[in-house]
């Protein structure tokens, strides 16, 4: 790979693990203001997390979700993830369903990635029918929530880029910024002097050469970009392979050509979940999806293609050969 | 077009605008220059045209197949080397400072 032509200035920066990924802050500021704004922020992740994780089971979602067939009182935050991923359902005509616990368990997912990556995994017994569509039901009336008997949430495809939006809007506060959640990048303002903050789409597949390879670069500016793959949470669950992104039509890990796709949005939860719903309707129904929707989107393939639409072309300011 | 063996000497063409002209073949190597550029035909060894106006050239089309003799100019055709092509990126203009990817 040559070498960029133009080095970029160096950020106040700053890393850490939050909801089972790598994280990343930047914001022009001055260091003690960043380092202290930084604090806060990884403290935030922490407090969402407390929220909306299905693996701790003293998480408020935990606690409604062993409280499927009444009303629950629920929090602000809890009730605002959940109004998104609900809205986001109806948007993707169920292709984003926080509805999938079950059938994530069923396939394995029952811890942490971490724990699972580790082997330390006893499998449960098989998990119940995972009940396809039913996110329909689920009523909303102010800070009370009422799960279908059987009705379980899970809230992994949407947390991570509604908590960075709200990490975004603190750091603003003092400058230009970026938060990169797990690989959900999304950005403030642009820096001083730049289009916007340079983010990159790297390859999904590993081989010989295991350096990381960018395939595209885009100038992100008050906007989002998710990638949802089934390149990396992969495992074998008695004794076949599975991985994280469930088809709600079927229950089943989406049996699907993409590798990794990617949308952008002003929206950090929208560009997740449509990164999801495209991922399971692959290749042709994927990028034709998006199109129609008008959203910008990045389709790669096992095989190494990528196929780009007009709206994210717009955005790109470089791309490998 | 007369037969040979009975025709009487045929009259010097010299108007090269005449619509009786035959298209040439222009075979092997030529001297580029334009005056005295010289057309061999083909077809018919007994018309020969002349002009002081330059007359049209067609070059042939560049074909290096390896094997390939040129049997009525009686040379052989150079082969050109065939020159290996490797596409290499254009550099970043700028290194990222995150890249979008799949949870991990």
């Amino acid at each position: 790979m040559n070498k960029p032509i133009q080095s970029r200035p160096i950020w106040p920066e700053h890393r850490f693990r939050a909801m089972g990924s790598a994280m990343g802050l930047w914001v022009e500021a001055d260091q003690p203001l960043a380092r202290e704004a930084f604090g806060q922020v990884e403290a935030l992740f922490a407090a969402n997390e407390r929220v909306l994780s299905r693996f701790d089971p003293a998480s408020e979602l935990s606690r409604l979700n062993a409280r499927s067939g009444q009303w629950v009182n629920i929090s602000p935050l809890l009730r605002d993830v959940l109004d998104r991923a609900l809205a986001l359902a109806k948007e993707t005509s169920g292709l984003f369903d926080p509805t999938i616990l079950p059938a994530l368990e069923a396939a394995g997912y029952t811890h942490s990635f971490e724990l699972i990556a580790s082997g330390n995994i006893v499998w449960a017994p098989e998990s119940p029918t995972y009940p396809k569509g039913r996110w329909a039901e689920i009523k909303l009336d102010g800070q009370h929530v009422y799960l279908p008997q059987d009705v379980r949430i899970d809230l992994g495809g949407i947390a991570k880029g509604y908590t960075a939006g709200q990490a975004v809007d603190w750091l603003r506060r003092l400058g230009p910024c970026l938060v990169d959640a797990g690989g959900d990048v999304v950005a403030g303002e642009a820096p001083t002097g730049m289009p916007g903050w340079p983010v990159s789409l790297t390859a999904p597949w590993t081989g010989d050469d295991v350096t990381e390879q960018h395939l595209l670069m885009v100038w992100l500016r008050q906007a989002s970009i998710a990638t949802s793959g089934i390149d990396w949470r992969r495992w074998l669950h008695r004794g076949r392979s599975a991985h994280h992104l469930i088809d709600p039509r079927s229950g089943r890990p989406a049996e699907t050509d993409v590798l990794t796709a990617t949308v952008l949005d002003a929206d950090p939860a929208r560009a997740e979940g449509w990164a999801t719903a495209a991922l399971v309707l692959g290749m042709e129904g994927g990028m034709a999806t998006l199109s129609d929707g008008d959203m910008a989107g990045a389709l790669v393939d096992a095989y190494r293609q990528i196929r780009l639409n007009p709206p994210m072309q717009m955005h790109i300011m470089w791309q490998s050969a | 077009m007369t037969n040979s063996s009975t025709s009487k000497p045929q009259k010097r063409n010299t108007d090269p605008l005449s619509s009786g002209l035959k298209a040439a073949l222009v075979i092997g190597s030529l001297a580029a220059s334009v005056v005295g550029a010289r057309l061999v035909a083909l077809k018919d060894a007994t018309t020969t045209i002349t002009s002081t106006k330059p007359a049209v050239v067609v070059y042939p089309a560049p074909q290096a197949q390896p094997g390939m003799s040129d049997t009525t100019s009686g040379s052989v055709p150079r082969i050109l080397p065939v020159i290996p092509t490797v596409i290499v990126p254009a550099p970043m203009p700028i290194s990222p400072i995150t890249s979008t990817r799949s949870s991990r």
